[in-house]
């Protein structure tokens, strides 16, 4: 399987771009905490394993008669 | 008498005989938490009104003949993101320090009925994934051997109070590890059960598909005696699966003789184990065989595999469960949990599906595996509790190390801690981890009670100052 281990880490600038694009605004000193962790979790990131087939289901199913019971 | 350290079914024969009652046990036990939780800070919010009333009333049921089952009149604890109508549940957290739930989450309602007697609520890591954390309004709960160490997380109280003789029985929850964990690093049993087999109704989420409600006690056998008061379907939470509970206690008997039990290579005895944690695995390992059990080897996985799958998935749906506070006061969260979750804000959504979709596949791994053998057998934890460090543990290791505890999170099934042995280098405790298919939480308990009747690490104790 691929994986995306081959791309380049992502700047700061865009960290905090994509931060703003999920609403969040963050002062400097917790920004500086959060890049400081951030090359943690895009490695795990970037190891999940890609290139499955068109039909493997996700983990996660819906369950339409448990979901929808009133 | 003395009922500190009474398992679950000593202190219930103790009521039957007349030697103790559930009021004198109670103010017993409220009394021990006076005197050492100041140096354990287990507990967020003790409840003695609420637990003398409970034992008050246990007491006239069983003055009357009436017995409601082994959980009957004893005093127990929840970790506080489990909600109790009427009493503050905080998540250990700044953002949910005055919430007041107008209902009992359905694992309290259901040990109110069988007449446990609720002594208070319990430390955790902040909502049950940022910690161990000095910065939050309460402090990081202690490890009763040695009060300079953590007893791990998140049901970091559940583990304290356990070990340290304040209550027989604690409920945590486990999203990767957060019921064993605690269990391994305090010495004691702690069940994740099966996905779907305990209703996570009325608990903070964390990862919603890996979130579990489990028991942390002394023994196999009280785990098992929890168990029958928790665990069955709730119409009102849609991963709780309708099918028939088996009777706990009464299959614990019947020996392993004959069961193939797996012992996952590379894991307890790979990269990053504490250097006497295989000893005592294979010490472990030649009791169950010579309990009869048959001894094989199993490959699975890697540890890191598995950390990466629910480091991701976690991220996101804790993410999705804050996003509002995290916009609206990113401030008030604690350091370590912000940092933990965040991350979600920008995991992108095909990673997410794509770690959904390597979920499958390890679980269905897991699945094959388990077609050749009945149970896995490795160890609860790599290592042995952390020093309580407020430096060490601001770098937040925790977020990127290997987990032996998160593969079972992963496939849903369940896996139970138990004690295995002691350190020489810290004297602090090691622990076998048992898992086995689907809805074999029975099977998980015999093994284990099979090892605990053959051996007596879960008889020993911390003495506390």
């Amino acid at each position: 399987m691929s994986d995306l281990t081959h791309l380049p880490p992502a700047s700061e600038a865009e960290l905090r771009q994509r931060l703003k694009d999920a609403g969040v605004e963050l002062s400097d000193e917790l920004f500086r905490q959060f890049v400081a962790v951030w090359p943690g979790f895009e490695a795990m990131v970037r190891r999940i394993p890609r290139g499955f087939a068109y039909g493997d289901d996700p983990a996660h199913v819906f369950p339409p008669l448990r979901i929808t019971r009133i | 008498m003395d009922v500190s350290f009474l398992t679950i079914a000593e202190l219930s024969e103790a009521y039957r005989k007349g030697e103790t009652s559930p009021v004198a046990a109670t103010k017993a036990l409220l009394d021990r938490i006076e005197q050492h939780d100041g140096s354990l800070h287990s507990f967020i919010r003790v409840t003695p009104e609420v637990a003398l009333a409970d034992a008050e009333a246990a007491e006239r049921e069983m003055a009357a003949g009436k017995r409601r089952g082994p959980l009957h009149g004893i005093p127990y604890a929840l970790k506080d993101i489990i909600e109790t109508a009427g009493i503050v549940t905080t998540g250990h957290s700044k953002i949910r320090q005055d919430h007041v739930p107008v209902e009992d989450a359905e694992v309290a309602r259901r040990l109110k009925a069988a007449g446990a007697v609720l002594v208070g609520k319990l430390a955790t890591w902040e909502f049950s994934h940022g910690g161990p954390s000095f910065d939050l309004p309460w402090p990081p709960a202690r490890n009763p051997w040695n009060t300079d160490y953590l007893p791990g997380g998140s049901s970091s109280g559940a583990g304290a109070a356990v070990a340290a003789g304040l209550v027989p029985f604690a409920i945590g929850t486990d999203t990767g590890g957060s019921v064993r964990g605690p269990a391994a690093f305090c010495g004691l049993a702690g069940l994740k059960p099966s996905y779907g087999r305990v209703s996570r109704r009325g608990v903070y989420s964390n990862t919603f598909t890996m979130d579990h409600c489990g028991p942390l006690t002394r023994s196999a056998e009280d785990v098992a005696a929890v168990m029958t008061a928790i665990a069955g379907h709730d119409p009102e939470d849609p991963s709780t699966e309708d099918m028939p509970v088996p009777d706990y206690l009464a299959e614990l008997g019947g020996g392993i003789r004959g069961l193939r039990l797996g012992v996952v290579e590379g894991w307890h005895d790979g990269p990053g184990a504490h250097r006497e944690l295989g000893g005592a695995i294979d010490a472990a390992v030649g009791v169950l065989e010579g309990l009869g059990a048959r001894i094989e080897r199993v490959k699975l996985t890697g540890l890191r595999e598995y950390t990466d799958c629910k480091s991701i998935i976690s991220a996101v749906e804790h993410f999705a469960i804050h996003a509002e506070e995290f916009r609206a006061r990113p401030q008030d969260f604690g350091r370590i949990f912000r940092n933990r979750v965040l991350p979600g804000a920008i995991i992108r959504g095909e990673d997410y599906v794509q770690a959904l979709r390597w979920r499958a596949v390890l679980a269905r791994e897991q699945a094959a595996a388990l077609q050749k053998v009945d149970a896995f057998v490795t160890a609860a934890s790599l290592g042995v509790a952390d020093r309580a460090n407020p430096d060490a543990v601001a770098a937040d290791r925790f977020a990127f190390g290997l987990s032996i505890t998160q593969p079972f999170s992963i496939s849903g099934v369940p896996a139970l801690a138990i004690p295995c042995g002691f350190t020489r280098a810290e004297g602090l405790p090691l622990s076998l981890q048992i898992a086995a298919g689907p809805m074999q939480d029975a099977l998980v308990l015999r093994i284990a009670h099979a090892y605990q009747q053959a051996t007596d690490w879960h008889r020993r104790h911390p003495v506390l100052g």
